[in-house]
């Protein structure tokens, strides 16, 4: 009775320190696929360059500048901007978000100093006089040709994005340390209180196995359902840079939680050889001498 | 089921029970600990997601095809009348004496206003009894409007009738002085509007407007 009490103790403590390691474990796959995903800037410009945003944004900057009716002709804006200038004020942006560099600031001199002097430039061809009135009526022009330039290059909530990019990140660092540390501790503990250890290593593969689940339920359930997809952002390059971001970043955490898996079956040939071993030792200890045999 | 085959089944289950039953409770206990977070993130998620994914093909569309009338039309029923959607070109636009022929939209975004001009979805469709406003750039077909005069002709053709306005008054009004129109009023004039001066290099805060009071064109009735 007494055996089979111990003998029930020693499976719920074991099971107890298996599902504990199996949310370590979870924790420590989520945070690190967040750092190399979403939160790493690398990739968000690299997915964003696939979506081809970039060029998307400029020629929608440009047909919005074209647009308006500033009584100038449309050729007057040809090559005001490109996807080059698109690209290295987004780049500059979003790597002030994420290093939390307040201090930013878009310079949009060079670019209302371009335009006012195309404006000019076509009044003297065409003789127009620019009056005072006319004079102010160009600079609201030009301030409303660099503000459409300015909504469009700042992606929306980058800034609070950033904000919680630091976070993530402070909690991460010092979150891996202690998580590697309690897993070892639980691993050293569990190999203790079982006197086989190839059944303490089986708990090891229950672990690894939990948070293989854990880590793969949420994004396919995210991309079977897609409702990121019924998000109604526009324009459309901006719809389908976030689309990319998150089917991305959820294909991602499926590769985690494949590797936990692909270590949780590494393991099952090592209970199997632990198995053995263990019973090999069993039996010479258990087995009588030859001595006594003949005696 | 032999002894050994009942313990190889026991070990199989356990390797696909304990899993699942590790991230059953751990699914649980993380939204236990992240409930009062979860839910006015999901509320405010809920206000931004819909029921279907944004559709990108052009807005712009045409549902103008006006019929023949063999009998003059006294009057319409509304649910005769196809109400017009933003980006719908729904009537034909005209000035004679301005030399102004064009499409009107439903809907005065840069989109629409690039192919011509657009009513303001906040005023009301021809024969409706109430004020419509209509607007388009002064560099587009709307330059032509500094030509209109008192008493000159404006014809707004639709698929349900054809209404004729007769212009009364222009004005010159700051972009925001509300008083230049009123939306509310129990009467069906027609309001055109466009940038001020017409030949100013830039963006002006001043803009052009035209009043006209319908003459003609059969009224849409409820039954």
């Amino acid at each position: 009775m007494k055996r089979k009490t111990q003998h029930i103790l020693r499976l719920i403590i074991s099971s107890f320190i298996a599902f504990i390691m199996a949310l370590l474990l979870f924790l420590l796959a989520a945070g690190s696929c967040l750092s190399v995903t979403i939160f790493n800037q690398d990739f968000v410009l690299k997915r964003l360059e696939k979506a081809n945003y970039y060029q998307k944004s400029a020629d929608t900057i440009l047909d919005q500048m074209k647009s308006l009716p500033g009584g100038v002709p449309a050729e007057i804006y040809d090559g005001v901007i490109d996807a080059d200038l698109v690209y290295k004020d987004i780049v500059n942006g979003v790597t002030a978000a994420f290093t939390g560099d307040s201090s930013y600031r878009l310079d949009l001199q060079p670019l209302k100093e371009d335009l006012m002097s195309r404006f000019t430039t076509y009044a003297a061809e065409n003789e127009l006089v620019i009056s005072d009135e006319s004079a102010e009526s160009l600079q609201t022009l030009v301030d409303t040709c660099t503000k459409l330039y300015r909504d469009q290059v700042t992606i929306p909530f980058v800034d609070t994005f950033g904000q919680i990019r630091m976070l993530f990140f402070k909690g991460y660092t010092i979150g891996i340390v202690v998580i590697v540390l309690l897993c070892a501790l639980l691993i050293l503990f569990l190999l203790s209180i079982r006197r086989f250890k190839h059944r303490a290593v089986r708990y090891l593969v229950y672990s690894l196995s939990g948070a293989a689940l854990m880590m793969s339920v949420f994004p396919i359930y995210i991309l079977m359902e897609r409702a990121y997809e019924r998000i109604h952002l526009s324009p459309q390059y901006v719809y389908d840079a976030f689309v990319d971001l998150v089917s991305s970043s959820m294909s991602a955490m499926l590769v985690g939680g494949a590797i936990l898996l692909a270590l949780a079956l590494a393991l099952l040939p090592l209970i199997h050889l632990l198995k053995k071993t263990g019973g090999q030792r069993k039996r010479s200890s258990s087995s009588p001498s030859g001595s006594q045999l003949k005696s | 089921m032999s002894f050994l085959k009942r313990k190889t089944l026991k070990k199989v289950m356990a390797y696909l029970g304990m899993p699942l039953l590790f991230s059953v409770v751990g699914y649980g206990l993380f939204y236990l600990a992240l409930s009062p977070l979860l839910s006015p993130a999901l509320s405010a998620l809920s206000m931004v997601i819909s029921n279907s994914r944004p559709d990108f093909s052009e807005d712009i569309h045409s549902i103008f095809s006006p019929q023949e009338h063999t009998e003059p039309v006294t009057s319409v029923k509304e649910e005769e009348v196809q109400m017009p959607k933003y980006g719908a070109h729904y009537a034909r636009f005209q000035i004679e004496i301005a030399g102004i022929d064009t499409n009107l939209y439903f809907g005065d975004g840069q989109e629409i206003l690039k192919k011509g001009i657009g009513q303001y979805m906040g005023s009301f469709i021809p024969g409706s009894g109430k004020p419509i406003m209509i607007s388009g750039h002064n560099n587009g077909v709307f330059h032509q409007l500094q030509r209109v005069s008192a008493g000159d002709i404006i014809t707004i053709t639709t698929n349900y009738g054809v209404y004729e306005y007769q212009v009364t008054d222009m004005g010159v009004f700051k972009a925001t002085d509300k008083s230049a129109y009123d939306l509310n009023q129990e009467k069906e004039q027609l309001i055109l509007y466009t940038c001020y001066p017409f030949n100013m290099l830039g963006l002006t805060d001043k803009r052009y407007f035209v009043y006209a009071d319908k003459v003609s064109g059969p009224p849409i009735v409820s039954e």
